[in-house]
């Protein structure tokens, strides 16, 4: 299935957007407050926003962590919301562009969203994914940009 | 299966035909549509009719509608913090 994808170009080093994306106080300026700490295999969670999800926190499990080398750095961490319970994976690439970082984030696991039972992901089942994949997704992703 | 249901309600005997599973597979898979809010399950005489239920799709649309708007808001706001950190350090 799908993801959501979004990718910026930012016009600073690549250390100093690494910063926004792995301090915690730094990410709740432009994320959410969190309990974010840099571990890979570590728990926390964030304060959801009204309007997205259900409005609780959002668990979450940081399960890659590679800080910047010379070909970029990645973070990803699950992200799960409890209404519909869903576990979703956020997936952030950092690339060098110049004197720019070009940051990659993608939004994955959309498939979980809707019957939890292993029967859906039976081969049989592709109507499920058909009606997710080719009709709601690009209705909701339609939009996708890229700056 | 919500593809065909798309085109109207069904019974599971009329869905099962349509596919390469047998009728209790369909059943359960109709029960679990059902849980999620995406198929409405009504009862006609002995037979049990199965429809689309626009709510559940709609919820599901609009959830993930709203995330790709919030990540949109967020990523902006990412972008006009960190340039502008940036270039506060490159003038000290």
């Amino acid at each position: 299935m799908d993801a959501i994808r979004r990718s910026i170009t930012i016009q600073a080093p690549i250390d100093r957007v690494w910063a926004y994306l792995t301090e915690s106080d730094k990410i709740a300026a432009w994320l959410m407050p969190n309990t974010f700490s840099p571990v890979a295999g570590r728990s926390f969670t964030m304060d959801c926003p009204p309007g997205i999800g259900s409005g609780a926190p959002v668990q979450c499990e940081v399960t890659e962590l590679r800080p910047p080398t010379r070909s970029g750095a990645r973070l990803a961490y699950t992200w799960t919301i409890d209404q519909p319970p869903t576990e979703t994976l956020l997936t952030i690439d950092l690339t060098r562009t110049g004197d720019a970082t070009r940051l990659d984030l993608e939004h994955s696991g959309w498939e979980q969203l809707g019957p939890e039972d292993s029967y859906v992901r039976d081969r049989h089942e592709q109507g499920w994914d058909m009606l997710l994949n080719q009709r709601l997704l690009p209705l909701v992703t339609g939009e996708s940009r890229s700056s | 299966m919500l593809d065909h249901l798309a085109a109207g309600e069904m019974s599971a005997g009329e869905l099962a035909a349509k596919f390469d599973i047998s009728r209790p597979a369909v059943v359960n898979h109709l029960k679990i549509l059902e849980k999620n809010r995406l198929v409405r399950i009504t009862r006609q005489g002995r037979q049990r009719m199965h429809r689309l239920d626009p709510d559940g799709l709609l919820q599901v649309r609009d959830w993930l509608a709203r995330y790709a708007a919030f990540w949109d808001d967020r990523l902006d706001t990412l972008k006009t913090l960190v340039e502008a950190d940036h270039q506060a350090q490159a003038k000290d």
